[in-house]
C-alpha cells in the first residue's frame, strides 16, 4: 500500500484553564512567531478597545538588510537579547528554497539554510527533520550561553562565518524587561548602525455578522451523538474557518456550496470577527487571552475563540523544525468557554512534528 | 685419541656381509633390521611392503611470489621505512614558504599566460583547463571556499605536499593541517584572477594528472 502524506494534521485537547497539569501556557509561549490573531466574539458587536490598543501600541518594526554577524555583537546581545525577550523573523523568504533566520525569545539564533550556503558557511548543524527528503540544515547559535563572548575561539568562528553570509530582512519586535526601557530602542540601535529600521503597521480586518446562526457548542461534550445537543468538535474548527474568511450568507444556491452551519445551532442577532497582522509577541498573546476570558466571564457569552496564525516561513514550529511542503500552517485556536474550561486545536502541516 | 689410523678390516675385507651384492630391496630390509630399535621391528617398519616415499616431484612449501623490484621509486615499506615524505609539524615557519610562494606564482602566471586574460580576445578556454589540470600546485596558497565538513571551512595555507587524497599545508599560525581533497571546493588567486579547483574531482597524485587522461566523475556537486 502506497505510504500516503496527509495534507495536514490537526491536534484536539479538551482541558481547563485550572487543571494543575495544563499546558496553555507552554503552548503559548513557544510559538514564538505569530503572524497574526483572530477572534471570534458571538453575540456581541465589538471588540472591546483595550484589545484593540494592545495590539497598535505593540512595537514591531521591519529592518532591512542587517548583517548576520551584527546579531552576534556584544552591545546588541547585552542590550536587546539579555535584556528583554526579542523576536526576530526573516522576511521574503520561502522557507522550503531559501534560507531562514530567526532568533527567539529565549535568546537562540536560528537558521534554516539551503544546502549550498550550509557548505560556504562553515558551521555545524544537523539536517531538518520537518519531513524526509529535505535538503535544508539547521544551525542552531545560543546567544545567551556564558561560553558565547569575544575571545573564544566558538565566538570568533561564529562572527567569521556570519560575516561571509548575505544580509537578511528581518521583522522584530522586542519586549524589554526593565519596564523603563522604551521598546523604540532597537530602532534607535539599528538606525546609529545606519540601517533602515520602520515602524510596521499592523493591519486590522473586520467581519461583523448580523442575524447569524452559531453552533451550541456544550464543552463536555466532543463528538456528536444520536440526540445531537451540541457540535461535533471538528464541525465547530471549519466553521470558525468559515467566520474568518468571512463568510455570512449560507443560504446561496445549492449547485454552488451546500455548506451550512453545523447543527444543533440558534441565532444570535451580532457576532463580530476581528483579525490583527503583523508580528505579534508570545506575551502580548497570552495577556490578550487572559483578558478576554474575563471579558467573556463578565458580558456572559456562551464561548468565545482566539486563532494565532504563526509565519508560513518561519523555520520552527513551536521547537520543531517546520517546512512548507504544501500547507505551512502552525496555528492554534483556543475556544474558550466560561466555565474555566477550553478546547485547543492546533493545526501543523502535514510532514511536521506534533508538539 | 687418535687421530691417525689404519682403515678397519671390516672396510677392506671384501668377503664382508655388507659387502656381498644382494637384490634390491634385500639390502634395506638387512639394514632396517640390524639398526632399528626391536619396538620399530616388531610394528613391521623394517620390511618395506607398503611403503612409498616420494623421492623427487614432491611439493614444496608455497612461497610468496616475489614481487619485481620497482627500479624507479621506493616502495612503500621503505618510504615508511626511511621517512622520506612526512612533514614534521612545528618545524616550517610560513614565512619560510613565502619566496616558494612567489616562486611559484611566477611558474603559474607564464604556464596559464596571464597577460592575454585582460586582452579583448582571451584565446581558447579548454587550453586554460588543461594547463590548470597538469599544473603543479606545490607553493599554492590554497583556500577551503566550500565543504561538507564545516570544520575546514576556511582553512587557508601554502601547500608543501600534495598526496593522492589530501593537501598538506602551513597555515599562517605556522600549523601543519591536512586537507582531504574529497566533499571540498578550493580556491586559489593569482593577480585579480579567482581560480576553483573540485577536489572531488581531483584525487590523484600530481605525477599521475600529468600523464592520465582526466575524467569527470559524476555532478560537480560536493
Amino acid at each position: 500500500m502506497k505510504r500516503v502524506v496527509p495534507t495536514g494534521k490537526l491536534i484536539f485537547e479538551r482541558t481547563s484553564f485550572l487543571n494543575e497539569n495544563e499546558k496553555h501556557l507552554q503552548c503559548i509561549l513557544t510559538h514564538s512567531f505569530n503572524s497574526s490573531i483572530g477572534v471570534f466574539l458571538p453575540e456581541h458587536d465589538c471588540v472591546p478597545r483595550i484589545l484593540g490598543d494592545m495590539m497598535d501600541d505593540q512595537m514591531s518594526y521591519y529592518v532591512e538588510q542587517v548583517p548576520l554577524n551584527l546579531l552576534t555583537e556584544t552591545d546588541f546581545i547585552k542590550g536587546f537579547v539579555q535584556a528583554g525577550s526579542l523576536c526576530m523573523i526573516s522576511y521574503g523568504t520561502c522557507i522550503d528554497s531559501d534560507d531562514c533566520v530567526a532568533v527567539t525569545p529565549e535568546g537562540m539564533l536560528v537558521m534554516s539554510l539551503c544546502k549550498d550556503t550550509y557548505q560556504r558557511c562553515g558551521l555545524d548543524g544537523h539536517l531538518s527533520k520537518a519531513g524526509k527528503n529535505i535538503e535544508k540544515f539547521v544551525v542552531k547559535v545560543d546567544l545567551k550561553s556564558d561560553k558565547f563572548y569575544p575571545g573564544t575561539k566558538y565566538y570568533d568562528r561564529v562572527q567569521w562565518c556570519l560575516s561571509q553570509m548575505a544580509n537578511f530582512d528581518f521583522l522584530v519586535t522586542w519586549i524589554p524587561n526593565d519596564g523603563k526601557v522604551c521598546p523604540s530602542s532597537i530602532q534607535n540601535f539599528f538606525k546609529t548602525k545606519s540601517i533602515q529600521c520602520n515602524r510596521l503597521k499592523v493591519n486590522k480586518t473586520n467581519h461583523e455578522f448580523k442575524n447569524f446562526n452559531i453552533p451550541i457548542i456544550d464543552p463536555a461534550v466532543i463528538e456528536t451523538d444520536s440526540e445531537q445537543k451540541s457540535c461535533n468538535y471538528d464541525e465547530v474548527f471549519e466553521w470558525l474557518g468559515a467566520c474568518a474568511v468571512g463568510i455570512d450568507d449560507y443560504e446561496g444556491d445549492d449547485y454552488l456550496s451546500t455548506y451550512s452551519c453545523p447543527t444543533p445551532n440558534k441565532q444570535a442577532s451580532y457576532c463580530i470577527y476581528t483579525q490583527y497582522e503583523g508580528i505579534i509577541h508570545p506575551s502580548i498573546v497570552k495577556q490578550y487571552i487572559n483578558y478576554l476570558r474575563q471579558f467573556m466571564k463578565d458580558k456572559k457569552l456562551p464561548w468565545s475563540s482566539v486563532t494565532v496564525h504563526g509565519f508560513v516561513d518561519s523555520p520552527l514550529s513551536w521547537i520543531y523544525d517546520h517546512g512548507f511542503h504544501n500547507n505551512g500552517d502552525n496555528i492554534y485556536t483556543f475556544l474558550m468557554f466560561p466555565n474555566d474550561e477550553y478546547w485547543l486545536y492546533r493545526a501543523i502541516g502535514g510532514q511536521d512534528i506534533c508538539p | 685419541m687418535e687421530l691417525y689410523c689404519t682403515l678397519p678390516k671390516s672396510v677392506k675385507d671384501p668377503s664382508d656381509q655388507h659387502k656381498k651384492k644382494k637384490k634390491g630391496n634385500e639390502t634395506i630390509n638387512d639394514f632396517l633390521t640390524e639398526f632399528l630399535p626391536n619396538k620399530r621391528i616388531k610394528t613391521g617398519e623394517n620390511s618395506l611392503k607398503d611403503k612409498v616415499l616420494m623421492l623427487d616431484s614432491v611439493r614444496q612449501k608455497w612461497e610468496k611470489p616475489l614481487k619485481t623490484k620497482c627500479r624507479n621509486s621506493l616502495s612503500a615499506k621503505d618510504r615508511r621505512r626511511f621517512k622520506v615524505f612526512d612533514i614534521e609539524q612545528g618545524e616550517h615557519r610560513f614565512n619560510d614558504y613565502i619566496p616558494l610562494h612567489k616562486m611559484w606564482q611566477e611558474y603559474m602566471m607564464a604556464s596559464l599566460d596571464i597577460k592575454r586574460y585582460n586582452l579583448p580576445n582571451p584565446g581558447p578556454k579548454k587550453e586554460n583547463n588543461e594547463r590548470l589540470l597538469k599544473a603543479d600546485y606545490h607553493g599554492c596558497m590554497i583556500t577551503v571556499r566550500k565543504t561538507k565538513c564545516p570544520s575546514l571551512l576556511g582553512q587557508s595555507g601554502i601547500v608543501l605536499m600534495e598526496t593522492k587524497n589530501t593537501f598538506k599545508i602551513v597555515t599562517k599560525d605556522n600549523k601543519l593541517k591536512i586537507l582531504p581533497k574529497m566533499n571540498s571546493l578550493f580556491s586559489f588567486t593569482i593577480k585579480e584572477f579567482v581560480f576553483t579547483i573540485h577536489g572531488s574531482q581531483f584525487c590523484s597524485k600530481s605525477s599521475m594528472r600529468v600523464r592520465k587522461k582526466f575524467k569527470f566523475k559524476g555532478s560537480a556537486d560536493l
